[in-house]
């Protein structure tokens, strides 16, 4: 299997912090590869020097088999870039935008107009394709913005946080495109803070951390490696105490109380019929009961060690 | 041959930014050079006298250079604009000529130039102002104008990508233009702005 993408040893640092700190990576052609960290952690860094917008200070990095410093032009024609922010041209209209990107890649005229449209159509655009996008609304541009990154039929396609400001209808259109770009054989690249959005479209996945690869995988690896299942309970406040003290026998690790609930990990499914009997015996009265598996996030937040935290504006 | 092809796609690209922004085209090829011959040969020439030659044929010249040069502003403001945005992060990913975003600003900012140019020279027969010499020698001269703002563009250019131009005037929440910077929605104020800002000594820094 050949690699669309191969990093070694890869470093950055910006004034003395490191956004990059060694990070090595091997990503196969043809699938979506999901890039999940916390703010800071490295990722847009990561996609950066990848898209051959920043120099990595050491380590290696190619993409399609070419090499970002070296070869960056080469690495240019074969990548599309959707950052954080629509990069579009205000005073164009999006047709004028994608036609403009196709013909910077020596597409046609005539080529590159019959791909606008074709890409026009795909993200639903057709109507308003010849309005200028400074009149677009959030979700238009970042749609928009997502065709103009394929208006050069990339190999390997960036999509850095791309679900940013759109909307549940606009997010699964997002996510539909980018399974038909990999039917294509396109390989993507995302990053992003929610597991979940990881989780639905990426066959593999790394966890990055500070600068580091802190995990790696299938979604099911890194799920089983937080541990299997556990049992959440509502409780009264008053209650709770108790039901601490009655899973605590049947709990593989610490019980928790997380907000309103006690939050015991178990072996399986088995265990629930025995909780209920100890609640029941130490005299809680179970509000809900649940089952779970642990979602993405919870190992997210396992893997990067952190609290989950309210974050208060000032 | 690549990179010029990439250069008239950019220039292309500016030159459509601007005709879909009435008041740049308005203000900086028609008002503009209209009002600067007007008020140098009726509001300021009826003060001076050149012995030897009428006023405006004294006075013409220097203005068309003047202009031509100002135009550089326009070149260094645009260019500080398309750097900021995020619209770069997009160019840069491409197999495009880098060169190619200042070149096609500045053939751009030129050809507006040009068509001020043209339009002083016009307004200026109008009011009396005659070429000397032959036609090919008048249309050296124009050209000589526009090719001297088209050499000043690059200077500008080069400043506004070390020193990222406008942020002096935005920045000077004091002076009389900033109210008007904040107000700013389209390039074209915060050119008249700028050209407020240069002259005021509270803003130059």
């Amino acid at each position: 299997m050949s690699q669309a993408i191969r990093i070694e040893e890869l470093r950055k640092n910006f004034g003395g912090t490191a956004a990059l700190d060694g990070v090595d990576l091997a990503i196969e052609e043809g699938i979506v590869f999901g890039l999940l960290g916390p703010n800071g952690a490295g990722k847009t860094t990561m996609v950066r020097i990848l898209a051959t917008l920043i120099r990595p200070d050491s380590g290696r990095a190619m993409v399609s088999g070419h090499d970002v410093v070296n070869d960056a032009p080469a690495v240019r024609r074969s990548i599309g870039l959707t950052g954080q922010y629509a990069a579009l041209d205000e005073a164009l209209t999006a047709e004028e935008n994608l036609v403009l990107i196709g013909r910077l890649h020596r597409q046609s005229a005539r080529e590159a107009k019959t791909h606008a449209w074709e890409l026009l159509a795909t993200v639903g655009l057709e109507d308003a394709a010849r309005r200028p996008v400074r009149t677009y609304s959030g979700g238009m541009r970042r749609r928009a913005d997502l065709a103009a990154s394929l208006a050069g039929r990339p190999k390997v396609l960036f999509l850095d946080e791309p679900t940013t400001g759109l909307d549940p209808a606009s997010r699964l259109a997002l996510s539909e495109l980018v399974r038909r770009m990999v039917n294509d054989g396109t390989t993507v690249l995302l990053t992003s803070q929610y597991m979940e959005e990881v989780d639905r479209l990426a066959s593999r996945i790394a966890v990055l951390d500070h600068g580091r690869v802190i995990a790696g995988g299938t979604p099911a690896d890194l799920k089983a490696k937080a541990g299997g299942h556990y049992i959440a309970v509502k409780v009264t406040p008053e209650s709770s105490a108790a039901a601490v003290a009655a899973l605590a026998p049947i709990a593989r690790g610490e019980v928790r109380i997380e907000v309103d609930e006690v939050v015991a990990p178990v072996d399986g499914g088995d265990s629930v019929i025995d909780a209920v009997r100890r609640l029941e015996a130490a005299g809680v009265t179970i509000d809900e009961l649940a089952l779970r598996r642990p979602t993405l996030d919870e190992v997210f937040l396992r893997l990067t060690a952190r609290e989950p935290v309210l974050e208060v504006v000032a | 041959m690549t990179t010029l092809f990439d250069v008239y796609l950019m220039a292309g690209r500016n030159v459509r930014k601007a005709l879909r922004t009435p008041q740049f085209i308005l203000v900086e090829v028609l008002i503009q050079p209209v009002i600067f011959v007007l008020l140098f040969a009726f509001v300021f020439g009826g003060a001076i006298h050149v012995p030897g030659v009428s006023y405006i044929d004294f006075l013409l010249p220097g203005v068309l250079v003047q202009t031509a040069t100002f135009g550089g502003l326009n070149t260094a403001i645009a260019l500080t604009e398309d750097l900021r945005n995020g619209l770069m992060d997009r160019f840069w990913s491409l197999p495009m000529s880098r060169f190619s975003v200042v070149a096609g600003r500045i053939v751009a900012d030129t050809l507006f130039s040009a068509a001020g140019v043209g339009v002083m020279v016009a307004v200026g027969m109008l009011i009396g102002f005659r070429f000397h010499g032959t036609v090919p020698q008048a249309l050296a001269a124009i050209a000589l104008a526009i090719a001297t703002g088209f050499a000043f563009a690059w200077v500008a250019a080069l400043l506004a990508v070390v020193f990222k131009l406008p942020k002096p005037c935005k920045a000077s929440a004091s002076s009389p233009c900033s109210r008007w910077c904040s107000r700013a929605r389209h390039s074209c104020q915060l050119r008249r702005c700028l050209h407020g800002c240069r002259s005021s000594p509270a803003t130059a820094r």
